[in-house]
């Protein structure tokens, strides 16, 4: 019965053409909330980070859009307002990057679909520690409700950085409290699912499949789950000494009391520069995936991803001062910084080159993941290599803190991974619910992503380089085109996103039957059924290559890729005499 | 070539053991995860506390005199006394783990048991220093409100001039936040290391822990060990090094 | 070497004076920094268009139809691989070298010569500079920064204690440093261009880059280079010295430097109360006293404890944030402003 390992049907006639999905998956095996609120599946769970994340995503652009709006026109002295305050202004874009740091692009991918498909991707039955994982996903929603706490008690105005003084050290306020405490128990969420993909990886790969034959998805998990680990403590200590700085006034951040706010600078970037790792990483994985499977080519230089991922990881923890080139930390500290940045250009660089060179000589199909994919090289590219300046002390001094900067990350954060995310939605869809999407409105939104993306911020270096100050409510006039350019093109973004959920959502009733392989892609994963069984996979998955892609034939639209008779054939002697 | 054990298969195998959990192939595997996980988290520990030794670091390097007086503040008699339970409550906690594996049910529920009694006599002496402290206004940030007549008698002696005065305006208050951070968070370990012995006690009159299956207690004492690991670092930074 | 790097910055399309992506070089500095940036931006268009090209081109050369195969290649080539990530490493540590040339530059004021210092309080949300030097009887406290043409200049910047982080920028300098309550950081520069050669009448624009609130958008100023030391300390004078002023005049300058990001004039309420129709009304206080501002001695007393210590007293419903404003000997002649500008906005 089913799974991937299905034989070519013999008698097309004889109703073999149609694939029939499982009667009882993971979907359905359970019935009720209580029973999805305290699951311990790892598919239900990813499901569940998938749909939250998907939350903060449209949170974070609504107010991506209420800050774009407000900064069509320049505003006057006499005038301010487009259409609010400059206290509101600077509100809507705390949020919307406290939103979107913390509680999408943070778990965004390893939660979502990291949970979902690592386990698959192994050929296990579930992560090694599903209690753990259950508990990161509580740790998660309790760290949203405080935000939407923060959210109904009027907003927070301190830049999602909470720089000291002007966080900590203003008269208590409650707000300020909900917002440290949902930062410290969402960074616990996030150490608690690094953990246990680390352990799972370790301990639940199958028989016969070595660190060097896991999917680079994988490596790309496991290097952003060690900077999980290992960075996201320090965050922790950082606010929770900000709220009792907030509470008391200890004297630990704050220059009144005899503290230092440079200090909170280096804890805070010590974890969130390698933050950027644990954003852009999997995203890099994602990528790696999608490459290789839509050009049917097996990834070019394995091990130099692989391990560029790990070296990424490790260069990244101490990179964290070009952040204050210009704070007054010592110029010998800035300039040793400058260096480390240099040098974790090159893994990242390897990866582009190698995913280029994974395209040649492939039959490359742009299904809608693959444009992602494409997008991805494009926008990562203009992202790196934008780093080089902000990485170069004598051009950062100039640069920082202006729209150059805003550009350059959110190329990289927006750009790649949320290019990626999308990408691996789309690629994973058909696995998680069964359902194919529309393939034309697809690469429809797809291409307003990308357009409207590009519009948003190319304007932006521009009035970076000439000046234009970050986080400003109002402007000189000299950079109103710059901006208005930047708006209109928010607004495309927002709607692929819009076309993207509209799509997807239509998916899930009306979409068709997705095969189990629909891309004919190899990692194990896609030998289960779609959507998956309750214990993943109804018979044992055949570990072999996951880009194999020689193994897997084309069958038709309704049965997708299967598992050429050969192959089954000849795992299953070479099974046999294991035992 | 199988990942895990297959469902159909398994209903003609030997029984799964009770306490081995569906996704795992044996209890070695289940046991070995669980104690990765936990050195993970142990390794994450480590961090969490990295920040207040580096506050502490840069604020003694910024402030040498001022941690030299404030040291005396401290009573080094109470933090050895301190020192020494917490060293053989990580006795105890290592005595319980062994106990377990030779399954000797009595011996686990009392070093179980000594093991919380010693956290909690930390935690006494712990409250008579604050308390202490708290009452002559030895505290944080800009709060520190000293007497000259409660200075340390060591410190008097040794620079009769002194008065608390000075010593706030030096930012006395800077050390004691380090001093209150630093120990209120290992102090917080130790509540929640009490609770998880309570815990582990149920289980063990409940007879949940076997040779095969006891890698709670095992994982417990790797957390208890580090907090006794801190405290060997805190102690001489805060109570000895002048 | 400056100028040799300078005059090859200059030879690259994209780095005239006032360039496509600068504001004009009016510093020493300007031309090393903007030739820095071409250097990386074409080095960077290289790649960029060589990657972009190559996916291009291999997504049309082999996308995917009827009769074409993907074909199995190299699954990796240590010696490739080596060659992409060494060439760039070697480009990448040019690119460190002569930014860390120009930062070095950037962070060391020239030992041989006199520097002229400069205090700058930053608060929220004005400047303060504190002009000194040949000819000027005294310290001028300015709202713009005023400067002479090829001096070099260090400013000594500091913020009030309970005050916030603020950062000075000033983009056709190529220059900012962050203003850090509790720390005393330096800037220095020499500026090679004044206002008028760039064809800015009122000077080049200067920054505060460090996020500070409600009134962070506003923190902005102008940088007045001059050619002389005459038209230095005519432009110095007008701006720091009110007192000579009459006392409206002072008043309602003060009032736009200094009140005008807390205090509306429009009987709107701010971070402080409105001053519109404030002269002569009791206010109930936090503390349950009620004060008013008047020509009385009281109205006076309350009005310098306003100014110099506003913690003391706070309206009611109003937070305490207002950092204590002092103008050493011009103090009273500023609260005599002060008083009458209140004084004209009285309902």
């Amino acid at each position: 019965m089913a799974g991937g390992v299905v034989e070519k049907p013999a008698d097309p006639a004889a109703g073999g053409d149609v694939y029939r999905p499982l009667a009882v998956n993971y979907i359905n095996k359970f019935k009720g909330i209580g029973n999805w609120l305290i699951t311990l599946d790892h598919k239900r769970i990813g499901i569940m980070y998938l749909g939250a994340v998907t939350f903060a995503l449209l949170l974070g652009g609504l107010f991506a859009i209420l800050l774009r709006t407000e900064l069509l026109f320049p505003g006057t002295a006499a005038n301010p307002e487009v259409i609010a305050s400059n206290d509101w202004y600077n509100k809507f874009f705390t949020l919307h990057g406290a939103v979107m740091v913390f509680l999408f692009i943070i778990p965004g991918i390893p939660a979502s679909m990291g949970n979902f498909i690592l386990p698959m991707q192994l050929g296990a039955k579930d992560l090694a520690l599903p209690r753990v994982n259950l508990m990161s996903l509580w740790l998660y929603w309790i760290g949203t409700v405080f935000f939407i706490g923060v959210l109904v008690l009027g907003g927070l105005d301190t830049g999602w950085t909470l720089y000291p003084p002007y966080s900590s050290g203003r008269d208590v306020q409650l707000t300020l409290i909900f917002a440290y405490t949902a930062v410290f128990i969402l960074g616990f969420s996030s150490i608690l699912t690094g953990l246990n993909f680390i352990v799972t990886m370790h301990k639940l790969r199958p028989p016969g499949m070595g660190m060097y034959d896991m999917p680079l998805f994988l490596w790309a998990l496991y290097a952003t789950s060690l900077i999980q680990v290992l960075a996201t403590p320090v965050i922790g200590i950082t606010l929770g000494l900000s709220i009792v700085e907030h509470l008391f006034k200890i004297g630990i951040f704050l220059p009144e009391y005899g503290g230092d706010p440079v200090m909170y600078q280096h804890f805070f970037w010590f974890y969130s520069h390698p933050a950027v790792y644990i954003m852009v990483l999997p995203a890099m994985g994602v990528q790696s995936e999608i490459i290789a499977t839509f050009s049917r080519k097996h990834v070019f230089g394995y091990k130099a991803i692989a391990w560029s991922s790990i070296a990424i990881a490790a260069i990244g923890f101490i990179v964290w001062g070009h952040h204050m080139f210009v704070s007054g930390q010592s110029p010998t500290a800035g300039i040793i910084f400058s260096f480390l940045t240099f040098l974790v250009a090159i893994p990242s660089a390897i990866k582009v080159f190698n995913w280029v060179a994974t395209l040649y000589k492939g039959s490359i199909d742009l299904k809608t993941p693959m444009i992602y994919g494409l997008n991805f090289i494009y926008l990562f590219g203009v992202g790196g290599l934008t780093g080089l300046f902000l990485a170069s002390t004598a051009n950062n001094v100039h640069l920082h803190d202006t729209y150059f900067v805003i550009a350059h990350f959110h190329m990289v954060m927006v750009g790649s991974v949320l290019n990626a995310f999308l990408g691996g939605v789309h690629l994973w869809w058909p696995k998680m619910t069964g359902r194919m999407y529309s393939e034309f409105w697809g690469r429809i939104a797809a291409i307003f992503v990308f357009l409207g993306f590009n519009l948003a911020f190319m304007p932006q270096f521009v009035a970076g380089t000439r000046g234009m100050p970050r986080r400003y409510a109002n402007y000189l006039d000299e950079f109103t085109i710059f901006h208005q350019l930047s708006t209109i093109g928010a607004y495309l973004l927002g709607l692929g996103v819009v076309i993207q959920v509209t799509y997807l959502i239509h998916s899930l009733f009306k979409g068709k039957q997705a095969p189990p392989n629909p891309w004919g892609a190899s990692s194990l994963e896609w030998q289960s059924d779609s959507p998956p069984d309750h214990h993943n996979f109804t018979a044992k998955p055949i570990v072999m290559g996951p880009y194999d892609y020689e193994n897997w034939e084309y069958v038709s639209e309704n049965r997708g890729w299967v598992l050429k008779r050969e192959v089954v054939e000849t795992r299953k002697t070479l099974a046999k005499a294991d035992h | 070539m199988s990942t895990a054990t297959d469902n159909h298969a398994s209903q003609t195998l030997p029984a799964r053991p009770k306490e081995l959990a569906m996704h795992f192939d044996n209890l070695h595997q289940q046991f070995h995860s669980g104690k990765l996980g936990m050195w993970l988290f142990l390794g994450q520990e480590l961090l969490f506390f990295c920040g207040l030794f580096t506050a502490y670091a840069v604020y003694r390097g910024n402030h040498q005199d001022l941690f030299h007086y404030c040291h005396w503040f401290l009573d080094w008699k109470l933090g050895a006394v301190n020192t020494v339970v917490l060293l053989v409550s990580s006795l105890t906690a290592a005595w319980s783990v062994r106990c377990a594996q030779l399954e000797q049910r009595t011996g686990l529920l009392i070093t179980l048991a000594l093991t919380f009694i010693c956290a909690g006599a930390f935690m006494v002496v712990k409250y008579f220093e604050y308390t202490h402290k708290l009452h002559i206004g030895a505290t944080w940030g800009g709060s520190f409100s000293v007497a000259t007549e409660d200075l340390p008698a060591q410190l008097l002696e040794r620079y009769p001039d002194m008065t608390g005065e000075k010593l706030k305006t030096m930012g006395a208050g800077t050390f004691f936040a380090i001093y209150f951070c630093m120990t209120g968070l290992h102090g917080i370990h130790v509540l929640v290391g009490m609770g998880i012995y309570i815990w582990l006690f149920i289980r063990a009159l409940k007879g949940h822990f076997n040779r095969r299956y006891y890698g709670a207690v095992d994982n417990v004492a790797l957390y208890w060990h580090i907090v006794d690991i801190i405290w060997i670092f805190l102690f001489p930074m805060l109570y000895l090094i002048g | 070497m400056t100028s040799v790097l300078s005059s090859l910055g200059n030879a690259l399309p994209l780095a005239r004076s006032g360039s496509y992506w600068f504001p004009p070089q009016a510093s020493d500095v300007a031309a090393g920094h903007d030739f820095l940036y071409d250097f990386t931006l074409w080095l960077c268009i290289v790649f960029f268009v060589a990657i972009c090209g190559a996916t291009v081109y291999f997504t049309l050369k082999y996308r995917k139809r009827l009769g074409h195969e993907a074909v199995r290649t190299a699954t990796h080539n240590t010696k490739l691989e080596l060659a992409w990530s060494i060439g760039p490493l070697m480009l990448l540590m040019a690119i460190f070298g002569i930014s860390t040339y120009w930062y070095l530059h950037m962070i060391s004021p020239p030992k041989d010569e006199y520097v002229h210092q400069i205090d700058v309080n930053a608060q929220r949300w004005n400047w303060t500079f504190k002009i000194k030097g040949e000819g000027l009887d005294g310290t001028y406290e300015c709202a713009k920064l005023h400067l002479i043409k090829d001096r070099p200049y260090q400013i000594v910047m500091t913020t009030p204690d309970n005050d916030v982080i603020h950062s000075l920028f000033i983009p056709a300098f190529r220059l900012k440093q962050d203003c850090v309550p509790g720390r005393y950081n330096k800037l220095w520069f020499r500026p090679t261009m004044t206002h008028d050669e760039a064809g800015l009448e009122d000077g080049f624009d200067l920054f505060c880059t460090e996020y500070c609130g409600t009134g962070h958008s506003d923190m902005i100023t102008k940088v007045m280079v001059y050619n002389t030391e005459a038209e230095w300390k005519a432009g110095v004078v007008a701006d720091g010295d009110l007192t000579t002023k009459p006392a409206l005049d002072r008043g309602r300058m003060i009032y736009e430097r200094l009140c005008k990001s807390c205090h509306t004039i429009d009987g709107s309420a701010l971070i402080g109360p409105s001053f519109k129709g404030l002269w002569g009304k009791s206010k109930e206080m936090e503390s349950g006293a009620s004060h008013k501002v008047d020509s009385s001695a009281e109205g006076r007393t309350y009005l310098r404890e306003s100014v110099l210590t506003p913690g003391k007293e706070i309206v009611k419903g109003y937070p305490n944030q207002m950092t204590p404003f002092t103008w050493g000997d011009k103090t009273d002649s500023y609260l005599e402003g002060i008083e009458a500008y209140l004084e004209s906005l009285k309902d």
